[in-house]
């Protein structure tokens, strides 16, 4: 349900960057450990983006994998079916590295010289 | 035409939770976003907070619907704010800020902010807090820090309530205390009953060390 309201901020975060041109796609990196549900965004987008310059936009998502690092031995490791024992000492515990990324990496634009008279 | 953009998505609430921050900071508040699914206690540990402390407390509260909880609160003679989000999910930080200014924090050492009963949405909304508290309970189960690591992980503490329970609820307490230090070494976790007021007194050292 919070899709919705990152769905909002997406949109709002699009049409701020591209000034006025239409928006034809935009890249979202989202972290595994981000809560975001792709699906979820998705559905929320067409409604939200509905008569705006970002309406029609190809949302491309690029997932990033959960990386804890183990607060004993230091052992880094990738989050595995939520299995946040260290693979190397057993250890329960760690810091995630990353995976709770929630941002927009890039917008594809249209260059505005075809269809922009003003 | 490509442009590089690098924002996070929710960078709006991220500026609102700082500024947010600073007026809390600048009144000398210490602001805790107590966060649990619907019915884990976390009203109730607010009011034993409010009677045990002594210290001056304001509370904010979000609820889907309703103002129940507000009421609770408000018998207790404390500052009260209910914010009724009519549906969503989770407060945000805007909602806070509005909130508060319906709110007399004169003098008040400690804001407390109810957060919507959830253990999904309300991790991924800074609200300008100090401390994040996730309340969980014993007839819950033992295995909540597996299934949502992204509430446990950005806890300060976590507060397990009901213990009062364990006797007649299958509930391993070594598994539950190995999920929280698995997804967050850090944080301290208060074994308390807001019924019979077990373990309260730990919980209450903790809050008053925050604070000083």
């Amino acid at each position: 349900m919070h899709e919705l309201a990152i769905t909002q901020s997406l949109v709002e975060i699009a049409l701020t960057t591209a000034e006025n041109r239409r928006v034809k796609g935009i890249t979202i990196v989202v972290g595994e450990l981000s809560g975001v549900v792709e699906d979820s965004v998705r559905f929320c987008f067409d409604a939200v983006s509905a008569n705006t310059m970002v309406s029609g936009a190809v949302l491309t998502f690029r997932t990033v994998p959960a990386y804890i690092r183990c607060t004993q031995c230091t052992f880094e490791f990738r989050l595995d079916d939520s299995n946040w024992a260290c693979p190397q000492c057993g250890n329960l515990g760690g810091h995630v590295m990353q995976g709770r990324e929630c941002y927009i990496e890039s917008l594809e634009v249209e260059d505005g010289n075809e269809d922009q008279s003003s | 035409m490509k442009i590089k953009v690098v924002k996070n998505i929710l960078d709006a609430n991220d500026q609102m939770a700082i500024e947010n921050k600073r007026l809390f900071d600048e009144a000398g508040i210490i602001t805790i976003n107590i966060m649990a699914s619907p019915g884990a206690g976390k009203t109730s540990l607010i009011l034993k907070t409010i009677d045990l402390t002594g210290l001056p407390i304001a509370v904010v509260e979000g609820d889907i619907a309703s103002t129940l909880d507000a009421e609770k609160v408000g018998a207790k003679n404390v500052p009260v704010v209910q914010i009724n989000t009519g549906g969503a999910c989770h407060l945000d930080a805007a909602m806070i800020r509005k909130a508060i200014k319906g709110l007399s924090l004169k003098n008040v050492r400690i804001l407390f902010i109810e957060n919507v009963g959830n253990l999904v949405c309300p991790a991924s909304f800074e609200l300008g807090e100090r401390a994040r508290v996730v309340v969980a309970s014993v007839p819950e189960g033992d295995d909540k820090p597996y299934k949502y690591p992204g509430m446990f992980s950005a806890a300060t503490a976590v507060v397990l309530n009901k213990i009062d329970t364990l006797p007649v609820i299958d509930f391993d307490l070594e598994r539950f205390r190995k999920g929280v230090l698995a997804v967050n070494a850090g944080a301290p976790i208060f074994e308390v009953s807001c019924k019979t007021g077990e373990g309260l007194s730990s919980w209450i050292t903790w809050l008053k060390k925050l604070v000083s």
